[in-house]
């Protein structure tokens, strides 16, 4: 079953307070939030405190959850990508950016794959969706996402004009989500 | 002017948007239908795209966040779903906000209570006070011996030096703030059923120094504010919780 079904499964028990089903739930998604925090933070520290705030929110706000506007594995995504890029825009915005502008040579390569990315099945699909994309569609996508770049920043390191970059952006996410046959 | 709006859908979705402009496609966005489904859409496809991204946390983090799970109740459907949990900020708030586990715990407590603390207090008899004094120095001297530092609600912190067996720990506290003549501060010992009380803690100008018995299976140490006397289980939330590494 794939982390998507899955954590849906989940959710209306952990809905119910059940701590055994939360514990599941926080097994099977715990990694993607840290991986994600820690991808767009870059401290392990941070990600950290991103990752406890978003799974005790999912904990407390698990009966407000509402399967019909989308998956509990976006819910969650969405909930941490949010709070980390916040981090990353927060006051120590300045200086924590030239952190990770200088820390950036030692970001994993984009095609070379973690383990744990190897170990997961459901990523290699992910993987191959995007190589499919073109160069600037990539770059756009995963530097907001990733790196957590607004547009105008993403298109000044590009050297793309803005309108490129919005429309490259959206592109990608169609194209990604054609190909990984994505609904809402 | 909709379609540029429109056109930002994808940047919105993954955060691309700078405050104003954020701010501003919310606002399209709550008029348009279109809109709504290419941002679930795209919200959809972007948590995908995170499964490339995976790493496992350390074992720590799903210890502390297990352990507040226990303690912390859920909100209800209509509480504020972007409400931040901010740990510090729960703590402070009084109220039927944390759920302290009771059951078979809460008879335990009626056993336990006030049995497995000691206090350094002028009126305790100085063989006492020397033989926990003894087992603190020892507690403190062994280098396998955890120490974990947390902040008290409302002023003060904390210290627990926990045994290597973590079956007892030395908590050591300074600048406590003074509880009113009817309220003492409480110390329990939580573990998956609940909070067992440990003793109470009557600090002498806000520094305070107590040998505390844990029970088998304890993951938290934590401590409240109680009516004089303490209480069978706790009835506020705690002032400081510190979790005990495994």
């Amino acid at each position: 079953m794939g982390l998507r079904a899955r954590l849906d499964l989940l959710m209306p028990q952990v809905a119910k307070g059940e701590d055994d089903a939360f514990a599941q739930l926080y097994d099977a998604v715990a990694p993607a939030v840290f991986g994600l925090a820690r991808r767009v933070l870059r401290q392990a520290e941070q990600a950290e405190e991103v990752a406890q705030e978003v799974l005790l929110e999912v904990w407390q706000q698990a009966s407000s959850f509402d399967a019909a506007r989308g998956s509990a594995l976006a819910w969650i995504m969405t909930m941490t990508h949010r709070r980390s890029v916040d981090r990353v825009r927060s006051v120590q915005a300045a200086s924590y950016r030239e952190l990770r502008v200088g820390s950036r040579s030692q970001d994993r390569p984009h095609d070379q794959v973690s383990e744990a990315v190897e170990q997961h099945m459901e990523a290699e699909a992910v993987r191959d969706c995007v190589d499919e994309l073109t160069a600037i569609q990539r770059e756009s996508v995963t530097m907001a996402y990733f790196d957590g770049y607004t547009y105008p920043e993403v298109a000044a390191r590009l050297k793309t004009p803005l309108g490129t970059i919005k429309t490259r952006m959206r592109d990608g996410l169609i194209r990604l989500r054609d190909c990984l046959g994505v609904t809402a | 002017m909709t379609s540029d709006m429109h056109a930002l859908a994808a940047a919105y979705s993954l955060d691309a948007l700078d405050a104003a402009e954020s701010a501003e496609f919310e606002q399209h966005l709550a008029a348009c239908d279109t809109c709504s489904l290419d941002v679930r859409e795209m919200r959809e496809t972007a948590a995908v795209l995170a499964l490339t991204s995976l790493e496992e946390p350390p074992a720590a983090l799903r210890d502390a966040v297990l352990a507040r799970v226990r303690l912390t109740s859920q909100g209800s459907p209509d509480s504020d779903a972007a409400a931040v949990v901010d740990l510090a900020e729960r703590r402070t708030r009084r109220g039927p906000a944390t759920r302290w586990l009771t059951g078979v715990a809460a008879a335990a407590v009626l056993v336990a209570g006030g049995l497995g603390v000691t206090t350094y207090q002028a009126s305790q008899r100085a063989d006492q006070a020397q033989l926990a004094s003894d087992q603190i120095t020892a507690l403190l001297a062994d280098p396998e011996a955890t120490v974990e530092r947390a902040d008290v609600t409302g002023g003060g912190a904390g210290t627990l030096v926990a045994s290597p067996s973590r079956s007892q720990a030395a908590f050591l506290a300074a600048s406590l703030p003074v509880t009113g003549p009817d309220e003492t501060y409480q110390l329990w010992a939580i573990d998956d059923q609940g909070a067992t009380s440990v003793g109470l803690l009557q600090p002498d100008s806000g520094q305070a120094i107590a040998l505390v018995d844990l029970p088998p299976g304890t993951t938290t140490f934590g401590m409240s504010v109680e009516p004089a006397g303490g209480s069978p289980a706790p009835t506020t939330d705690p002032v400081l919780l510190v979790e005990l590494s495994a």
